[in-house]
């Protein structure tokens, strides 16, 4: 401290001082200070830093979502904690006819391309914030017409890995005919039992937290739960919440680290939300699994469908009355859990949907074949570039 | 002992005196430790050195005067908001000439609260900076070659180096 002088020049702060301001920038502006120094440029690429980053990254997550379904493109949109709404870029769908989002981890995206109608061609792994992206075959030729996939896309940090896990089911008789698991350090897939998953029809998309993945089907015309441990890949079975008598609407969620469910009435209104979370209880072998009803929201006189938890708050969207037919029919709202407050939010769509948390990171998709990533880096001013070689 | 006094005296690395009350001391660790360990009473004569200039205590201070009563007892969500307002007032400062002063301080002190708001502020200020702004403010030297430089480039095109 000593050798520091007033109104002079600033004062030379330590290195572990400077990276914790740095892990606190957006990626955009970290991209841009690579070329300060070769110390900065070398420090993005630790695992330390892209963690800490990471870190400051999650307690400002933005609401990713999907307005236009019948896009071939998939626009995507950010909304940011000043509920400023921002575009994503467009993802680098290689050379595919349609796309659908499958989920959000740590900053990167998982989409699944097709190439010709009805052929799922390949997994996109893409970090929208670095612009790197890899592009992973599908384990099998399906066509969408006879198989059904249910898929989806998490980390572990026991095992520091993401994974892909794909449950390939025939429409005929909704039996689950293979289960193939993608590693992204291993840069390879691996087929895995389908075991006690075999009669299992699968309904509903997957979500992930924890490092497992959930997903939900009808065991012998019963719903359940199932849950996937991205490290161990072994399956578990959780029971549903001890609901309801009514028709109710229900979606995966995460609520504080947990996985979570979002329940709505089907029918009528007033629409009222419940939010409940599963809490193992590790210590009895029966009845382990205990769900807690969290949150129920005030009745509201309007439809409306719950999406996710984002910042304490239930996102619904609802049917506007009276809209503009077809377009912009949907708008965007939002419950929070501790005040029960509703807001409407000036954002509207069409089938808006894809709603996820997203996080900007350095998180690279990369491993260990994949020498050549470098080369499907997508420069910022590519698409341009090409459209003016044409 | 200390519990009998509400405020202490201590010198800055200027040697300039500054009156910090015991409430708002604890919110650094140093000063905590020192609070137990040193008679702090009205007829003692040793008053501590703090090895930050008077220009910055001053600031430090007046921080932890404002956090104080919401470290020491928790507080409603209105007031963590009014805080909040005033946290963003009070890091209205230059870089060079004191928030840098002021990470120092915060990091010296061990105070946990200061040096995260110090570190956001100038993560914040940084974005709007060009390269070679940021080479200035951090003492840093450019240290790519021309080969290094042209191969940034090629990787990453628009990158700037100035």
């Amino acid at each position: 401290m000593e050798e520091t002088k007033i109104n002079g020049a600033a004062p030379y702060l330590p290195e572990e001082v400077i990276t914790n301001i740095l892990m606190r920038l957006p990626v955009k502006p970290l991209m841009r200070f690579r070329c300060v120094c070769k110390n900065w440029e070398n420090l993005y690429k630790t695992p330390f830093f892209i963690a800490a980053h990471l870190r400051h990254s999650q307690q400002n997550p933005f609401l990713m979502f999907s307005h236009d379904y019948l896009c071939n493109d998939l626009p995507l949109r950010l909304l940011d904690c000043d509920m400023q709404l921002r575009d994503v870029q467009k993802a680098p769908l290689f050379h595919s006819l349609l796309s659908y989002f499958i989920g959000s981890c740590n900053g990167l995206l998982c989409f699944i391309t097709m190439r010709y109608c009805n052929f799922p061609s390949s997994f996109l792994l893409w970090n929208p914030a670095t612009r790197h992206s890899i592009e992973v075959p599908v384990s099998r030729t399906i066509n969408y017409h006879v198989h059904h996939m249910e898929i989806g896309f998490g980390f572990s940090t026991l095992v520091n890995d993401y994974k892909i896990l794909v449950i390939y089911a025939l429409y005929s008789d909704r039996m689950v005919c293979g289960v193939d698991v993608y590693s992204l350090n291993k840069g390879s897939w691996k087929e895995i039992a389908v075991g006690n998953l075999f009669d299992i029809s699968f309904v509903s998309p997957a979500v992930s937290c924890n490092g497992a993945i959930f997903t939900s089907g009808l065991k012998l015309g019963k719903k359940v739960i199932v849950s996937f441990d991205i490290a161990t890949e072994v399956f578990t079975f959780i029971p549903w919440p001890p609901l309801l008598d009514h028709p109710t609407f229900s979606k995966f969620t995460v609520y504080d680290g947990k996985f979570a469910l979002l329940t709505t009435n089907l029918i009528g209104t007033p629409s009222k939300v419940d939010l409940w979370v599963i809490e193992e209880d590790m210590s009895s072998s029966e009845d382990r699994w205990n769900w807690i009803k969290k949150f129920t929201s005030d009745p509201y006189p309007c439809e409306f469908i719950p999406w996710t938890i984002w910042r304490n708050k239930v996102v619904v969207s609802r049917t506007e009355i009276g809209g503009e037919i077809r377009k912009n029919k949907e708008c965007l709202c939002l419950f929070n859990i501790t005040t029960n407050e509703f807001k409407i939010l000036d954002i509207h769509g069409n089938s808006l949907q894809n709603f996820v948390n997203y996080t900007e990171s350095l998180v690279p998709v990369v491993n260990a074949t994949s020498n050549e990533f470098k080369s499907l880096i997508i420069p910022q001013h590519s698409i341009g570039d090409i459209a003016k070689a044409f | 002992m200390s519990s009998s006094v509400e405020a202490i005296t201590v010198l800055s690395s200027d040697g300039d005196e500054f009156k910090i009350t015991v409430s708002a001391a604890k919110l650094s660790k140093p000063l905590n430790w020192m609070l137990e360990d040193v008679c702090f009473s009205d007829d003692c004569d040793e008053v501590p050195t703090i090895e930050v200039n008077s220009k910055t205590l001053v600031k430090v201070i007046e921080y932890c005067e404002k956090h104080a009563p919401r470290a020491n007892s928790g507080a409603s969500d209105s007031d963590a908001e009014e805080l909040k307002k005033w946290d963003i007032e009070f890091m209205k400062m230059d870089v060079k000439d004191i928030l840098f002063h002021i990470l120092m301080a915060a990091n010296y002190l061990h105070m946990e609260g200061l040096y995260d708001l110090a570190c956001q502020t100038a993560a914040d200020l940084m974005k709007g900076m060009t390269v070679s702004q940021i080479r200035k403010i951090f003492h840093i030297k450019n240290d790519f070659s021309s080969e290094e430089q042209e191969q940034l480039r090629r990787q990453h095109p628009g990158c700037s180096f100035d």
